[in-house]
């Protein structure tokens, strides 16, 4: 299958920060990529320099055979990749159902009940959920609320800032078999995380971002097992 | 309506406080009714003034200066088409929206967007706003002169007793048009996908451009909505006074900041309560302790509440924005 996402030498500042170094990266259709690495490493500024929210300063990001880089967020969104950030997001004073047809602001038409029956397969809750304020909803469904929201715009890439922050192990196990599912209707998704190992179980390929730069990268089960990811990102076992 | 009315100066204006004079004489139950009714009308003048005021506020976290120069400068406009271009009333009415509306998207566009976009903080706006007030109520007093006008109306200053209380038409008008105002703004906050893109933008202007929301295009429509809003509002309540003046717009521009606070600031129906309170309040106290303190009375208020109850009537808990 054909990349459907590349990056090459990719820089990223704010202001005099140097956050992103000579990026590069791919992406393939139907895949799953993860990216791992520690705190302020760089990894939301990746996927913020995808989304169009931070502007790159030089390199080159490719779409489905066209540059995006540079372009504004709405833009890109209407491209096919969505962004579900980093602490969620949602709109809190915004019913779910409010929250879920503000994800499909891109979408073309008035009939929403195919886009609301795809979320609904996937997280029954939201349906039970439907009239309530999101504010008000627990963390790990505000999280599926999150990635429903994301997936209202039927985007070929879904990019998740970390969907497994600040969740129980229970509910981080749920949410991944989730991905996967999405994946299995044909979604490729780029994926960070900090639970590095559930990341590399689930992923078809996954980069190590240290310092802003690319410092490994390779198959999922493979940087599983290499020491140096074991020692540095999987508390040593 | 003369068509020079523009080069007449007016000290003799018939402005509430002679309905209030008149109403002194009256027995004390309608004179209460007469009071009611003045502060209703006035209070429903606020409300829009509010709403559009609160918008700004809820999108832009922005204490707008511009919003009572835009009061002024709509209301102007509409006496400028009627008695200069002797234009029929509904046409200077939207013109005089759609041309303050313009005026506000500008403003933010030419001015708070550059600020917006360098991530500067948001005290830079608010004194931004300040200067281009200053700016174009100079600019006027220059154009206009300092000098009250007489300000058309409509229904001839006609009016009925209700109750013992005169009620006059353009009151009753005004008091319909901006319930139907309202009600139609809150449709649209509420169920249109513009409305619901301003309200996600409010909430969250980061996850609102992930969207694929445009938040400039947002914003500048916010802009124009508050403009417009505030010129409907100058327009109604200088038809109730029948006079205008250079200085109504920096009272009008006061008095709907402290209605805004009342109600509990980003909230319509906050919005629209502290408008009809504060209107209340208005003539009830020039009405029963002097006329001298109906500029007054209601800082008073907003100062009591600031202290007991800093988000309003109606208003969420402050909270930090993520
Ligand atoms: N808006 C910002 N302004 C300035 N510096 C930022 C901003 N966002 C992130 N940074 C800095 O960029 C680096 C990478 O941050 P980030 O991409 O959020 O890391 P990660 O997601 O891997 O934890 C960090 O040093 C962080 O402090
Ligand atoms: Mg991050």
């Amino acid at each position: 299958m054909s990349m459907l996402l590349e990056i090459k030498g990719l820089n990223t500042f704010y202001g005099n920060l140097h956050a992103l170094w000579d990026i590069d990266i791919s992406v393939k259709e139907g895949n799953i990529v993860t990216l791992i690495g520690s705190n302020g490493a760089g990894k939301s500024t990746l996927l913020k320099s995808i989304s169009g929210t931070v502007r790159p300063r030089s390199g080159e990001i490719i779409f489905d055979g066209r540059s995006i880089i540079g372009k504004p967020a709405s833009y890109i969104v209407k491209e096919g990749i969505t962004l579900s950030p980093e602490g969620r997001q949602i709109f809190p004073r915004m019913s779910v159902e409010e929250n879920l047809r503000m994800g499909a602001y891109t979408h073309k038409g008035k009939d929403y009940s195919s886009l609301f029956d795809r979320v609904f397969s996937l997280f029954p809750i939201l349906k039970e959920r439907f009239g309530q304020q999101a504010g008000t909803l627990s963390g790990g469904e505000q999280q599926m609320l999150a990635i429903g929201r994301a997936l209202m715009s039927s985007p070929r890439l879904l990019m998740l800032d970390e969907p497994s922050l600040g969740l129980s192990p229970l509910l981080t196990e749920t949410i991944f078999q989730l991905i996967t599912e999405i994946k299995q209707q044909g979604v490729t998704i780029l994926l960070i995380e900090q639970n590095a190992y559930m990341a590399l179980s689930v992923a078809d390929y996954s980069y190590v971002l240290e310092n802003g730069r690319i410092s490994m990268e390779g198959k999922g089960s493979d940087l599983l097992e290499d020491e140096k990811v074991i020692s540095s990102y999987l508390g040593g076992v | 309506m003369p068509r020079n009315t523009m080069n007449h100066t007016i000290n003799n204006i018939r402005p509430a406080s002679v309905l209030i004079e008149v109403g002194k004489r009256k027995k004390p139950m309608e004179f209460f009714a007469q009071q009611l009714v003045n502060g209703i009308a006035l209070g429903s003048v606020y409300a829009l003034s509010a709403i559009g005021y609160s918008l700004v506020y809820a999108v832009l976290e922005l204490i707008n200066f511009t919003h009572g120069t835009m009061y002024m400068v709509g209301a102007y406009l509409f006496l400028i088409f009627v008695s200069m271009c002797s234009m029929p009333y509904w046409l200077s009415f939207i013109l005089a929206v759609l041309l303050t509306g313009t005026l506000g998207y500008c403003i933010e566009k030419f001015t708070l967007r550059p600020i917006r976009k360098k991530k500067l903080p948001n005290f830079m706006m608010l004194i931004c706003t300040m200067g281009v007030s200053i700016l174009i109520q100079n600019i006027m007093l220059l154009f206009l002169g300092s000098q009250t006008r007489l300000y058309p109306t409509l229904f001839d200053g006609r009016n009925v007793a209700i109750f013992g209380a005169n009620i006059s038409y353009i009151q009753i008008f005004v008091v319909i048009m901006a319930i139907i105002l309202m009600l139609l703004m809150t449709v649209f906050i509420k169920k249109s996908k513009a409305g619901m893109a301003m309200r996600a933008t409010a909430q969250n202007s980061d996850a609102a451009e992930l969207m694929g929301i445009n938040v400039d295009r947002v914003v500048g429509l916010t802009f124009f909505a508050g403009a417009a809003l505030a010129t409907i509002s100058g327009i109604f309540s200088c038809m109730i006074f029948r006079s205008i003046n250079l200085s109504s717009g920096v009272v009008i521009g006061n008095k709907t900041f402290a209605a805004t606070v009342l109600g509990g600031i980003g909230e319509l129906k906050g919005a629209v309560l502290g408008g009809i309170l504060i209107g209340i309040i208005e003539t009830f106290t020039a009405g029963y302790i002097s006329s001298n303190l109906r500029d007054i009375a209601a800082f008073i208020v907003l100062i009591i509440v600031l202290i007991v109850r800093p988000r309003g009537l109606l208003g969420k808990p402050v909270q930090k924005k993520v």
